[in-house]
């Protein structure tokens, strides 16, 4: 936001707060998962992730202010909006990538729902087709009945 | 105080040493170490924006979007593996995954 970018800052807040966040909560609650048992290893590994973690920091920090130049910011001249000018590139320049960035997505949304589906046995479903298969031939009988006898089912 | 470029960048260092620290102390709750991953990949983000506006260029911010775009698929496929692993195993530990067959 702070740098210019209105409209990435904008779209992460939507994805992150609109999609995967909710996602998240939606198969934690879904799942009810024992977290105390899931515990039981945090003490086992945690130096080891302290000392991980502790030395990838210090040396990324280490390279950032010992690095010589860094680039001083280039005042942007903005004769357009953040969101136009992404827009001019992203539908010009990378006018391949954009489908194939739909194409994850859409094989995404396709690989969640085939994973998650299962048929279940012994549920009724509703079958349109062989509703709409029916005649009045083979769903409705006319019989005449004599008097004083009753209808025999077939 | 002015912030520079390496402000941004030690804030993106920080988080993705915390997504990795993440990924190391967890050995059995993938649901964290799926946040760890989201968490890394944002870091990557932060850099791209960050270079992008520093040097003036475009670019990075059309690459922030396609990362954000392959994360959030990556989440979506990650929580339905999750899904049907809990579905199969009755937990979601990790420790034992080697087990699966098929």
């Amino acid at each position: 936001m702070l740098l210019g970018a209105e409209f990435l800052a904008m779209l992460l807040v939507v994805v992150y707060v609109g999609a995967v966040a909710v996602l998240f909560l939606f198969v934690v609650m879904m799942l009810d998962i024992n977290f105390v048992e899931l515990r039981e290893g945090f003490q086992r590994y945690m130096p080891l992730g302290l000392g991980v973690g502790g030395v990838l920091l210090a040396e990324i920090l280490f390279v950032f202010f010992n690095s010589a130049d860094m680039p001083e910011r280039v005042v942007m001249v903005n004769e357009v909006s953040n969101t136009r000018a992404l827009g001019r590139i992203l539908y010009t320049d990378y006018i391949y990538l954009f489908p194939l960035a739909g194409l994850i997505l859409l094989v995404a949304m396709i690989g969640a729902i085939a994973l998650t589906l299962r048929k279940r046995e012994n549920v009724r479903r509703q079958s349109i087709a062989s509703q709409t298969e029916r005649t009045r031939a083979d769903s409705i009988e006319v019989v005449t009945v004599p008097s004083n006898t009753g209808v025999k089912r077939s | 105080m002015e912030i520079t470029l390496s402000h941004y960048l030690s804030v993106s260092a920080i988080l993705f040493v915390f997504g990795v620290f993440g990924i190391f102390i967890n050995r059995k709750n993938v649901i964290t170490i799926l946040m760890s991953i989201e968490l890394i990949l944002l870091s990557v983000n932060i850099n791209m924006v960050a270079f992008s506006a520093f040097t003036g260029t475009i670019s990075g911010q059309i690459f922030s979007l396609f990362i954000l775009t392959v994360a959030a698929a990556e989440a979506a496929i990650g929580l339905a593996i999750l899904v049907i692993y809990f579905r199969n195993r009755g937990s979601i530990a990790v420790e034992h995954i080697n087990v699966m067959k098929g």
